[in-house]
């Protein structure tokens, strides 16, 4: 018998792919059906965001952010608030410090949930761990929309402070929330993390080591679950965490197993921080006045936080008018999908979509 | 042992199962009947269970921002709002347009015509935040759907004057006093 021939597929997945988180698409080259190469093609979802935020004041920018990782709203708002706020030395009370790491630790919990969840649903273990994770999601977006009238896109942080102290009733709920936070993630762990199927889908799937990661630029959970424990709240320190005593959880393999164990004990280590948080909450103003307009002094800044996903930094620069001259953000979803050729190649088609969920991506913030 | 793993997972979900059904029969009869049945779901409510919407209805925050309205002084029965067009300059999207009326009413200044384009607005809340006068408010209302939009969804100085006696009677958005005033 003759040696049969083979040749190379192309094969179009998306834009409107269930497992894309968004309009995403992916140009496959394979080989039976194993990949070959990738091409992602991004663009699908463009707002001309970084325009929009030149037309707008300081002050109007802060909704815009909400839109762009909408899972992690709070986390955008907090990056870009802590930019104006270096570029005009604007420094808050401290109790509006406290309730911005509140908020947005939480946040980071509500995040990896989701994002755990979407991983199994990837995996075909469709909508039960989902919903066990949108259960506790459901009671942190309600302390949202006590506190400043919307789940999804808060608002809630100004240049300045927050827009409104925390309301009666959100201590006692938080607290309880946050005593009740680590037994669900116990159950959670229960549920899944000793899988047997997901283990055999998960480990040794689509290894990111440390080098590589950090040559893409790689941030966030992705790179810290191929080892290297970087972590701009450590790295360098903004707003006030360098009061709080937390741990940057680490992998050792950097396949798609570790991302989900590092996403479970970074969200174990916000609980702490919101724990402690909690405890040291002073009492006193939350925001210096609004103001419609202000003007910031000529220059230019580059602040980076840590967002759920990875690095995320605004740089933003300023002519000394009420308008940012130029507003530039450095989104970690976009950074961190470059990684994802790498990682498909060699593995099968299947595992493509494994893959996307455990960089934890959200297409607002890709394409922005 | 292969499988240990799974069964472990099984267990979580027959344990919340059976809640389901204990917490059913400890409300009983009252879990799924008409009228409020939970207000939201606890931390501490056991089991799953489906708030039955639309018979039932989830009362919002008194922070929750939904569509504006205009508040009316229940004292004098005219607008607090004075027309100074702050709101309209503050919005990101451009969705308020406000007139000044000629002549006062009992020496304040009122709006003459009052243009709020909810085909556009965002619900940010920055018009309700700057406005000097507390004039405008969020209505609590989650049903906004038309079957068309553009005109439908334009809202004139009337309807939203009738929003707010409807949803802000004493003239006060929210219950709560505000935080930070406007400079
Ligand atoms: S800011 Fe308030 S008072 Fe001024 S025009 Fe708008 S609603 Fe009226
Ligand atoms: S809520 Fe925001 S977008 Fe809507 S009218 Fe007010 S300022 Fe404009």
């Amino acid at each position: 018998m003759t040696k049969l021939k083979t040749e190379t597929v192309t094969l179009n997945m998306g834009p409107h792919h269930p497992s894309t988180h968004g309009v995403f698409r992916l140009i496959l080259t394979l080989d039976g059906e194993t990949v070959v190469d990738v091409e992602p093609v991004v663009g699908y979802l463009h707002r001309n965001h970084e325009k929009i935020g030149e037309k707008n004041n300081w002050i109007q920018n802060t909704p815009f952010t909400d839109r762009l990782d909408y899972i992690s709203p709070m986390n955008n708002e907090f990056a870009y608030v802590l930019a104006v706020e270096k570029l005009a030395e604007i420094d808050p009370p401290e109790r509006a410090k406290y309730i911005r790491i509140i908020m947005v630790e939480l946040n980071r919990v509500a995040n990896h949930l989701i994002s755990i969840g979407f991983l199994l649903n990837e995996l075909g273990c469709f909508f039960t761990p989902m919903f066990y994770a949108l259960r506790w999601r459901e009671m942190i977006v309600d302390l949202y929309e006590m506190t400043c009238g919307s789940r999804m896109m808060p608002n809630y942080f100004w240049i300045g402070g927050v827009s409104a102290d925390l309301p009666e009733g959100f201590l006692p709920e938080c607290k309880e929330l946050v005593s009740a936070l680590p037994g669900f993630l116990d159950e959670m762990e229960q549920l899944i993390t000793e899988n047997e199927i997901l283990q055999m889908r998960c480990k040794n799937v689509a290894i990111l080591p440390p080098e590589v990661a950090t040559a893409f630029g790689c941030t966030g959970p992705l790179l810290r679950a191929s080892g290297v424990p970087y972590d701009v709240r450590r790295a360098e320190p903004y707003s006030i965490y360098d009061r709080f005593d937390f741990d940057i959880p680490i992998g050792t393999v950097g396949d798609v197993y570790d991302r989900y164990l590092v996403r479970i004990a970074e969200a174990r280590q916000s609980v702490r921080i919101v724990d402690q948080a909690l405890r040291d909450l002073p009492e006193g103003e939350t925001a210096t006045p609004k103001k419609r307009k202000f003007k910031p002094p000529e220059g230019d800044i580059y602040h980076r936080t840590e967002a759920p996903k990875g690095e995320l930094g605004f740089y933003l620069v300023s002519d000394g008018t009420e308008n940012p001259y130029r507003y530039r953000i450095r989104a970690p979803s976009f950074v961190n999908l470059q990684a994802l050729p790498y990682m498909c190649r060699g593995n099968k088609i299947a595992d493509v979509v494994v893959v996307i969920g455990s960089i934890d991506i959200t297409m607002g913030e890709v394409d922005r | 042992m292969l499988g240990f793993g799974i069964l472990k997972g099984m267990a979580v979900t027959l344990r919340r199962f059976v809640d389901t059904y204990v917490a059913d029969l400890r409300h009983f009869p009252r879990r799924y009947a008409s009228g409020p049945v939970y207000e939201r779901m606890g931390i501490t409510e056991r089991g799953a269970f489906t708030i039955q919407y639309p018979e039932v209805k989830v009362p919002m925050f008194p922070r929750y921002r939904g569509p504006l309205i205009l508040l009316t002084d229940p004292e004098t029965g005219i607008t607090k709002c004075i027309a100074c067009g702050l709101c309209e300059r503050t919005c990101p999207t451009e969705s308020i347009k406000v007139t000044k009326a000629e002549e006062k009413v009992e020496g304040q200044k009122v709006p003459a015509t009052y243009e709020y384009d909810m085909n556009t607005c965002m619900f940010c809340g920055f018009c309700v935040q700057i406005c000097p006068s507390d004039a405008l408010g969020h209505s609590p209302e989650l049903e906004t759907g038309t079957y068309s939009k553009g005109e439908a969804l334009m809202v004139n100085l009337e309807q939203m004057l009738e929003l707010g006696r409807k949803h802000a009677p004493g003239g006060v958005w929210p219950v709560e006093e505000k935080e930070a005033q406007p400079s």
